[in-house]
């Protein structure tokens, strides 16, 4: 196993501390893969993705100097790599959007057991939630698991908040549409 | 929230997405950044920065201006955002003066050839060996006796890159298709130059030139953004010429030389997605 993956976040902001290069390393073999994630499940794009990671180490060795984390490594890093993703989306606003039609809902035959019902429901979930276009996603997963309101979310995207409020009945309409087999289970 | 639309929110609890990107090379990736990010002080040539940095490097912008010591009168010109103009010089030099530039130059043609700038210009030079033609623009001097060159204060320094002939910029010999940068610091930096004065008319020549120095050149002449996702791609070279072209032609040369997908974000900012070195 990677040691620098086994460091606490004490461990590893002890070591920036005396030695920026040591800790940077570590640091970043450790959290990379979460930082990537959390802009991954935002932008659904894993090119952008690492990109923009990269970006969240770089702003914290540029100011390695001045740096100050008082809360935990982790939660700096996630919230960190939120808002470069927020930026992200607020600089490249997609004003006339490439498609916003709702595509099709995909084949697909509900496993019978409960248990590959469960595996089923996440992979359905996650299958319809990235098909949504792109200004549609973007809404309904800022909305849903980043917890931003409608009115930030209308502010970052540059859009009215009436807009999101129709991009995220959009998405849940066709969610519906497609779990409809695990909803008529109940 | 109406019943149903609540199940489905909770459902939608089951989305499931992880990223496992190859944290070795993505850490190699990330030092060659640093590498980068640590050499803005040291400005190479095109200025093989980060997107964002290299936009605030190519503000033009001019540092101090020398005293006049001329008893020949000087006459001032500037130039607006946007705006280039053209420019005859009593001894029959001509300048092009960039946007947001000013040049100082002699009022009548005589043994004093001094020009002062704060920007950037291109100049092309009459010949007159008896009097040398100075400029005086941040910490350099250049003297010529007739050649054409352009000239750019940077936020650090001040470039010069010769088309014809030769100039000499504090002492040092700058001959054609070379370009010299010196630092603030009086640090000198030679390499070579490439599309010297192409602000101008927009005649580009690259010709096995990496993507991420045709961008950076693009960037600055059309004041546009180009975002290119791919960052394999920043090393690949390309040959091509753009005469005069649109941005948007431009990019669609690029877009099919790389086979990316070309984003057009708004006039100022495009994204070059995927694609491959051909």
């Amino acid at each position: 196993m990677n040691p620098d993956l086994s460091k606490t976040d004490q461990e590893i902001l002890e070591a920036f501390g005396k030695n920026h290069d040591q800790g940077m390393e570590m640091m970043f073999k450790k959290y990379f893969a979460l930082v990537s994630t959390v802009v991954y499940r935002i932008l659904n794009d894993s090119e952008i993705a690492e990109d923009l990671a990269q970006e969240v180490f770089l702003s914290v060795w540029k100011n390695r100097e001045t740096i100050n984390i008082n809360s935990s490594l982790k939660s700096y890093l996630v919230r960190a790599a939120r808002n470069k993703t927020l930026n992200y989306i607020r600089d490249n606003k997609v004003k006339t959007s490439v498609s916003e039609e709702m595509p099709d809902l995909p084949d697909f035959t509900p496993g019978i057991e409960k248990e590959i019902a469960g595996k089923d429901l996440r992979k359905k979930v996650s299958q319809l939630i990235d098909m949504l276009p792109e200004r549609c996603r973007y809404t309904f997963v800022l909305s849903r698991f980043e917890n931003l309101t409608y009115k930030e979310i209308a502010k970052e995207m540059g859009i009215s908040e009436k807009t999101v409020e129709n991009q995220i009945s959009k998405a849940l309409q066709f969610l519906r549409k497609g779990l409809a087999n695990f909803l008529d289970d109940k | 929230m109406e019943n149903i639309n609540k199940k489905v929110w909770d459902l939608a609890e089951n989305y499931q997405k992880e990223l496992s990107p190859d944290v070795d090379k993505a850490w190699t990736e990330f030092n060659k950044r640093r590498e980068v990010e640590n050499e803005g002080k040291v400005v190479k040539r095109n200025f093989l920065l980060p997107l964002g940095i290299a936009a605030s490097l190519m503000l033009l912008v001019g540092f101090f201006f020398f005293n006049s010591s001329t008893q020949n009168s000087m006459e001032t010109i500037h130039t607006a955002a946007n705006q280039i103009e053209k420019l005859g010089l009593p001894d029959g030099s001509e300048v092009w003066l960039n946007e947001n530039t000013t040049v100082s130059h002699f009022a009548v043609n005589g043994s004093d050839r001094t020009v002062e700038l704060q920007g950037e210009a291109f100049f092309e030079v009459e010949k007159d060996e008896n009097n040398p033609f100075i400029i005086k623009t941040g910490g350099a001097v250049i003297e010529v006796l007739g050649t054409a060159f352009n000239v750019k204060n940077v936020k650090n320094g001040v470039e010069v890159e010769v088309r014809n002939g030769i100039v000499r910029v504090n002492g040092n010999k700058v001959k054609a298709g070379e370009q010299i940068f010196i630092s603030n610091s009086g640090s000198i930096e030679k390499n070579k130059g490439s599309n010297i004065g192409g602000w101008i008319n927009k005649e580009l020549n690259f010709d096995k030139v990496p993507l991420s120095e045709i961008i950076n050149e693009i960037e600055e002449i059309y004041k546009v953004k180009v975002a290119v996702r791919n960052l394999k791609l920043n090393d690949c070279s390309f040959t091509t010429e753009f005469h005069d072209e649109s941005i948007e032609n431009i990019l669609e040369i690029l877009k099919v030389g790389f086979g990316c997908e070309l984003k057009k974000i708004n006039n100022e900012s495009f994204v070059l997605k995927g694609g491959s070195c051909r």
